[in-house]
This record gives C-alpha cells, sequence and structure tokens, in this order.
C-alpha cells in the first residue's frame, strides 16, 4: 500500500525514469567499496596549476597514504584485467591530480591525450574521488557529474552579441564594438542597459546582419 | 496491485535494449565504437554560417532524449542527471561554402557504471564529397547540465587540431577549430530551450561562456587553458 502510494506521488515520468535508471550500463565492480557521502564537497582541480613531478630537479616526496588514494582512485577507475578497447583504456595513459584536505585525499582521473592516439576520443570522462587516510572511498563523481554545491562563478554579465558572431572568438567581437564605437562592450553598464552599436539601447538591433 | 502491473512486468522482462533515436548513429551489440560520423544530417542545414548552424542544433541536441538534466540542485536533478546522456556530433564546412552538421551518436566506453560521455569519431564520412575535402570546423556535444568544458574536451580537441588544423579558410574567412558543450537550465525535458554553450578556442587557448536569454545572445571568457609539461590542462580565470 505504501509504495503504491510512492508510486502513485512520484508521477509516472519519474517513475520510469526510475525505472530506467536501473538499466544503465551496469558498472564494473570496484575493489573497494564506493560510499556516497553528498555531503563532500570536491575542490576545483582545474582553476590553479598543479606542480608536475619532473619539472624540477627536486626530489617529490608522497606519503604513504596519499600513494594508497591515488592506487585506490586508479583501480577502481580501470580495474587492471578489464577488456581494453585503445590505449586510453590504460592505468599509465591517465593523469592524476591530487589535493589533500585534512583527512580526505581527493584524486582526479582523467586522459592524459598527450600520451597516445586512441581510435575514438572521449568528451567528459574521468573522475573524482575522496579517498579517507584509511583507504576508503567516500565519495565518486563519474565525469562531469556535479557534487550538488553551487560553483562561484565571476561577476560580470559579459558582452552582449550579435546573431552573426555567434561562435566567434572574444577578440572579434571586441573588435566589431570597437569599430561600432563602443570599445568598452563587455563592462556591464549600471542602469543605460547594454550597449548596441548605433548607440542605443539593447534589444533595438541586435542582430546585427547576416 | 494493479497498478503496479506494468511497472513489475517491464521489471520482469529486464532492461530493453537501447531504442533507436532519430538523427543517432550507435555501433551494433559487440561492435566496435564507429571511426567516421556519417553526414550530413537528414533535415538539417546546410547552414551559411557557423553562427546560424549553432543557434540551430544547440537547441536540436538538446532535445534529444535525456539530454539536460536540468539545473544542479532543482527537484529531481540526481534522478535526471542518472538517465541523462551525451550526444556528440560535428560541424564541418564543405566544397560548396556551407556548413553542415553530422550524425549524432552517443556511443560510450561502458568502464564505469553511469560514466556521461560520448566518444566523437574524429572524422565525418559525407558521401558527397572527397573525404580530404571536408573542413572541420566545430565538436559538439551537450552537457546535461550548464558546466565549462572538462579537461577531456579540451584534450580531444587539442588533439583535433593536430589532425584537422586549428584554423580552416572558408569563403568568408579563417574559422577556428573549437569544442562547443551546449546546456540548458529548463525543466521542460521534451523540449528544453537552448541556456548557452561553453566554447572552447585551441588556437587562442580561450574558454567562453555564452549565453542566451530571450533571444539575445551574450558572451564571456571565462579564462585561458594552459597546458602544463605532464600533458593536463589548467584554466586561468580572468
Amino acid at each position: 500500500m505504501k509504495k503504491t502510494s510512492v508510486a502513485r506521488s512520484m508521477g509516472g515520468p519519474l517513475l520510469m525514469l526510475t525505472i530506467l535508471s536501473a538499466c544503465l550500463r551496469s558498472p564494473q565492480s570496484s575493489p573497494v567499496p564506493v560510499g556516497n557521502n553528498s555531503s563532500i564537497r570536491f575542490p576545483d582541480f582545474s582553476n590553479r596549476r598543479p606542480i608536475g613531478i619532473g619539472e624540477t630537479d627536486a626530489p617529490y616526496e608522497l606519503d604513504g597514504v596519499t600513494l594508497q588514494a591515488i592506487m585506490i582512485a586508479a583501480n577502481d577507475y580501470l580495474l587492471p584485467g578489464t577488456r581494453e578497447y585503445d590505449c586510453q583504456d590504460r592505468q599509465e595513459a591517465q593523469l592524476y591530480r591530487v589535493i589533500r584536505e585534512g583527512d580526505i585525499i581527493f584524486v582526479s582521473v582523467s586522459f592524459n591525450s598527450s600520451f597516445c592516439k586512441p581510435k575514438t576520443y572521449t568528451l567528459d570522462g574521468g573522475a573524482r574521488y575522496a579517498i579517507s587516510t584509511d583507504g576508503r572511498i567516500l565519495r565518486r563523481l563519474i565525469g562531469i557529474e556535479p557534487d550538488g554545491f553551487p560553483r562561484e562563478e565571476p561577476p560580470g554579465e559579459g558582452i552582449p552579441v550579435p546573431k552573426h558572431l555567434v561562435g566567434a572568438s572574444y577578440e572579434e567581437i571586441r573588435a566589431y564594438w570597437q569599430d561600432a564605437g563602443v570599445p568598452d562592450a563587455g563592462v556591464p553598464l549600471a542602469d543605460e542597459g547594454l550597449p548596441v552599436p548605433d548607440g542605443g539601447t539593447a534589444g533595438t538591433s541586435r542582430d546585427g546582419g547576416t | 496491485m494493479h497498478r503496479c502491473l506494468p511497472v513489475l512486468l517491464l521489471l520482469s522482462m529486464g532492461c530493453p535494449p537501447p531504442k533507436p533515436i532519430p538523427g543517432v548513429v550507435r555501433p551494433g551489440p559487440r561492435e566496435p565504437f564507429l571511426e567516421k560520423l556519417p553526414g550530413p544530417m537528414p533535415g538539417v542545414g546546410p547552414f551559411d554560417s557557423y553562427s546560424d548552424a549553432l543557434m540551430a542544433t544547440c537547441p536540436l541536441i538538446l532535445s534529444k532524449p535525456n539530454a539536460t538534466a536540468g539545473r544542479v540542485g532543482s527537484q529531481d536533478f540526481q534522478l535526471r542527471w542518472r538517465v541523462s546522456s551525451e550526444y556528440c556530433a560535428w560541424l564541418y564546412y564543405t566544397p560548396d561554402h556551407k556548413y553542415e552538421m553530422s550524425m549524432l551518436t552517443d556511443q560510450a566506453r561502458p568502464n564505469l557504471g553511469d560514466r556521461k560521455t560520448c566518444d566523437l569519431p574524429p572524422f565525418v564520412d559525407d558521401p558527397r564529397y572527397p573525404a580530404t575535402s571536408l573542413k572541420y570546423i566545430f565538436a559538439l556535444h551537450n552537457h546535461p547540465f550548464e558546466d565549462r568544458l572538462s579537461d577531456k574536451d579540451i584534450g580531444f580537441i587539442a588533439n583535433m587540431g593536430l589532425i584537422h588544423g586549428f584554423e580552416t579558410n572558408t569563403r568568408d574567412g579563417n574559422v577556428r577549430l573549437a569544442a562547443i558543450a551546449f546546456f540548458s537550465n529548463s525543466n521542460d525535458f521534451e523540449h528544453p530551450s537552448c541556456d548557452g554553450f561553453f566554447e572552447f578556442i585551441p588556437a587562442t587557448a580561450e574558454m567562453l561562456k555564452w549565453t542566451h536569454s530571450q533571444g539575445d545572445w551574450g558572451m564571456r571568457r571565462v579564462g585561458f587553458v594552459r597546458q602544463l609539461p605532464t600533458g593536463g590542462y589548467f584554466l586561468e580565470e580572468d
């Protein structure tokens, strides 16, 4: 009875989604249980310059728990002995980034596209792990899966763009506005609307030609 | 009990094979990945400009089944994320000076369970033209939510630049190769709005965010992507 009311309250489409979600590709079995602690917020692995091994002559020292975390992530992401389609399915073809925050070691695994030339290229692959110092996977995010916390986007509205320049480079668009006599396009105007080539306001001539 | 019958029946039948999706090609069971994508997409294009093509292909790709999971944190996002899919295709330039979209694919590696990826073949096969006459402009795909291009997207398009060139000479001037990730923040999953896209242009190292609202387009430079000696990438935000 309870299940029926749950099903009813979920609604048809959502229920179908639930069923379908059980029909997704079955995951490979991980050698380590994968937790799902949704309170763990992942650091951004891409917005700071990582330090690469070999960049300097100085030796790099890695403590055992960090090495253990990298090994756990590597073996979960690509279990040794699983079928290899091409060169990107190897552990040595990945890049591993590590950020330690207290007792949690965050590991990012992503294909190193300079390692080899695969037959096809995977968009949005990779995985991120939160691993405890005692070797448990506390949380795993696959591909671009969000951690549920909002990303802090920098302020600024950006530059209004005529339709014929959608997809063009930043410099092309700046040049367009400069030619139109609006050299500071891109700086949001507080109360005057967005700049347009004829000096009017946004919404009057945004299609800008072909 | 009778209300649950269709569900129980469905479950007892096991999980069905993936249904064909119009405009989407994928390898058959136990077949290797497609290494070329057929083109053009029937009923789409040709386009006179890449801008026209982007504005047309954005809603088209986002309207494919489960192409968007909505806004992060919205109701049912986690469930919709779990069933979401990525689709990818090429936008290419033909000897007839037109822009064409290839067929889409959603082929993906099964290594980890619900990995949201798309394996985009490096080449397009358009039987109307010699293979070497096609010029590759944009690698198109969707992100199921608003998110920047990933390191894999960046690595992919950088490698494609080495194969196809980072700039293409067209009748209207030079066009730079780029990776595009469309997104929608809509909760209308049947007809999601095209709310914008992220673009990475390897020739300039720029990552741009494009937004689309009420017919108007805007753009902000997110930053510059830098490559490390190890082969990885990081973003220097503006």
